[in-house]
């Protein structure tokens, strides 16, 4: 067996060769083509050595030293440099993965529309429900909005007056709600149960309100526009939210954290193609729905979403899935 | 387990060459420092932005500042975290001033997916209020993980490893042990004669106190010299 001292004499060249290459990609620095072919082969070389000098017991400073030279050349080999692809992204691995979770749709969809009919219904029979869940000030603003002489079209706009700014706030309101109710799954899915009940409530709470005293013409045609993206986007972070939670509940072979980290990835790619879908609501929220339009028209493009929303979705295939 | 991995603050990964290497992962006071700092830096980009809005609005006419306020708002909340993690330093500002760096827990550099996934979750790791969730997480788990860094699977380690200086020689004569060391045991001893000159007299007493016990350590004046001296030995006299 060599000794450490021999061991580094041999060797001492090639570390600081590496120790400066590492140092220049830190920075702003670049390789030269040759030596970027040359880094995989260095690499395993430095490995190899690492493994030696632990081996033969030559003493922390070394192992220390290899072990940083190890980890610096290791992590900008192994950096992604993945592009994005959002054309594939949206054509092919988000409809697969939404194909690939539809059981999870459904109960979606059961969770929040049952809340919604519920409340919305329950308007025929007495305000009682509704009260109890829009409180006074929900019903203040409904009523400034859908009331009999309300007007939705100028609700939020006579004091900023612009579309942008409303685009901009749905933005931020509704994608939020949607990252939420995605985050909330981590409880076991029950934070993303919650949210999503709660939405059903208050949106089934507002338009049984409307429908019980206000003008129902106003907010029906105000929400036809984006209800489309708007509500499958929101059913689809509360598949994501589910997916992340079901990892927990029934992780399978896995262990329980296995099965966190890989439902994560899964769950994710379905809550981006939410936030894509909340965005595009929050567009046509912004610059169409409060123009007044006849409401043929504004039925007939609500009409138009949802079905060009249903194609989208049913087109997609389970094996277009792509585990990450 | 053994009692010696589980005071070991390092954490050991295989890498696909075959190689064992060492990450440190950061308690919480590091991370919650780093935190600080970002949170100091957020408001003040964060009121920056606003200012040049709201400006920019009596210019224009109140709306479009307005909502360009609300998309910075949006931008700064979900997107802060993981465009700096995505970038060449893997960190924050603030953990960039700490040293520390987001790896994954295979020891690679994260993406813009992990980044995001732990910025998600970081609203569940404030509740119910200063980051309750988060400080119990880091506390409880092995490697000093919150909520968000378990579901996106990365680690927030020291960015370099602390250096241990090369000792020219170890201040004693070579003795047997007497009995045949596990391989564990080999680096123990390799270990505590590296790192003897960064303890004081009292500590390296007190470490190597469980020796006494041993035949071959009562023959020497004392544990320490009785463990440097196996160190020595161990390392066949080249230190």
């Amino acid at each position: 067996m060599i000794s450490r001292k021999q061991f580094q004499k041999m060797n001492e060249a090639r570390w600081q060769e590496s120790e400066q290459q590492i140092a220049r990609l830190d920075g702003k620095g670049q390789l030269t083509p040759q030596e970027a072919r040359e880094l995989p082969a260095h690499f395993r070389k430095v490995c190899q050595d690492l493994g030696v000098a632990g081996e033969r017991l030559y003493g922390l400073a070394l192992s220390n030293r290899l072990n940083a030279l190890v980890m610096g050349v290791f992590r900008h080999l192994h950096r992604s440099r993945k592009r994005m692809q959002p054309v594939r992204f949206l054509t092919r691995t988000f409809p697969g993965a939404f194909k690939h979770n539809l059981g999870l749709f459904w109960i979606s969809v059961v969770l929040f529309w049952l809340p919604f009919f519920l409340l919305a219904f329950s308007g025929q029979w007495g305000l009682i429900w509704i009260q109890a869940i829009l409180g006074p000030e929900g019903m203040q603003s409904m009523d400034a909005m859908y009331g009999k002489d309300g007007d939705a079209l100028k609700h939020g706009r006579e004091s900023y007056g612009s579309d942008f700014m409303m685009f901009a706030f749905y933005i931020q309101n509704n994608v939020s709600i949607d990252f939420r109710i995605f985050a909330g799954g981590i409880f076991y899915g029950i934070g993303t149960l919650f949210f999503t009940i709660f939405n059903g409530l208050m949106i089934g709470a507002a338009a049984g309100y409307v429908q019980a005293t206000g003008d129902p013409m106003k907010f029906w045609t105000f929400v036809a526009g984006h209800s489309a993206f708007e509500l499958v986007g929101l059913h689809i972070s509360t598949m994501a939210g589910l997916r992340l939670g079901w990892g927990l509940v029934r992780p399978g072979q896995l262990t329980r954290m296995a099965a966190l980290v890989k439902n994560a990835r899964e769950a994710l790619v379905l809550l981006v193609g939410a936030a894509v879908l909340t965005f595009f609501a929050a567009f046509i929220e912004g610059f169409w729905s409060a123009h007044p339009n006849p409401p043929t028209l504004k039925f007939a493009v609500g009409a138009f979403f949802w079905l060009l929303t249903a194609v989208y979705l049913i087109s997609g295939r389970k094996e277009w899935y792509e585990r990450p | 387990m053994t009692k010696a991995a589980k005071l070991d603050n390092r954490r050991e990964i295989e890498l696909a060459e075959g190689v064992h290497i060492h990450l440190c992962p950061a308690g919480l006071f590091p991370r919650l420092l780093a935190r600080a700092i970002d949170a100091t830096i957020w408001t003040a980009i964060y009121f920056a932005a606003l200012l040049i809005f709201s400006m920019m609005g009596l210019v224009v006419g109140g709306e479009g500042g307005e909502g360009f306020a609300l998309l910075t708002t949006f931008m700064m909340i979900w997107f802060y975290d993981p465009l700096f993690e995505a970038s060449k330093f893997s960190a924050t500002p603030g953990k960039m001033a700490m040293k520390l760096r987001v790896v994954r827990r295979s020891g690679a550099p994260v993406g813009f997916a992990s980044g995001f996934l732990r910025c998600l979750l970081f609203w569940i790791d404030l509740l119910p209020g200063l980051g309750t969730v988060a400080i119990v997480s880091i506390l409880a788990s092995r490697h000093s993980q919150r909520l968000g860094d378990l579901v996106a699977d990365t680690l927030v380690v020291y960015r370099n490893p602390p250096i241990v200086p090369e000792i020219a020689s170890i201040p004693a004569p070579p003795v047997r042990p007497g009995l045949l060391l596990q391989r564990e045991e080999q680096l123990a001893f390799i270990g505590f004669a590296d790192r003897s000159p960064q303890l004081s007299a009292a500590r390296q007493s007190e470490v190597t106190a469980p020796l006494a016990g041993l035949e071959a350590a009562r023959q020497s004046p004392s544990t320490v010299s009785f463990a440097l001296g196996v160190a020595r030995w161990l390392s066949q006299n080249e230190k």
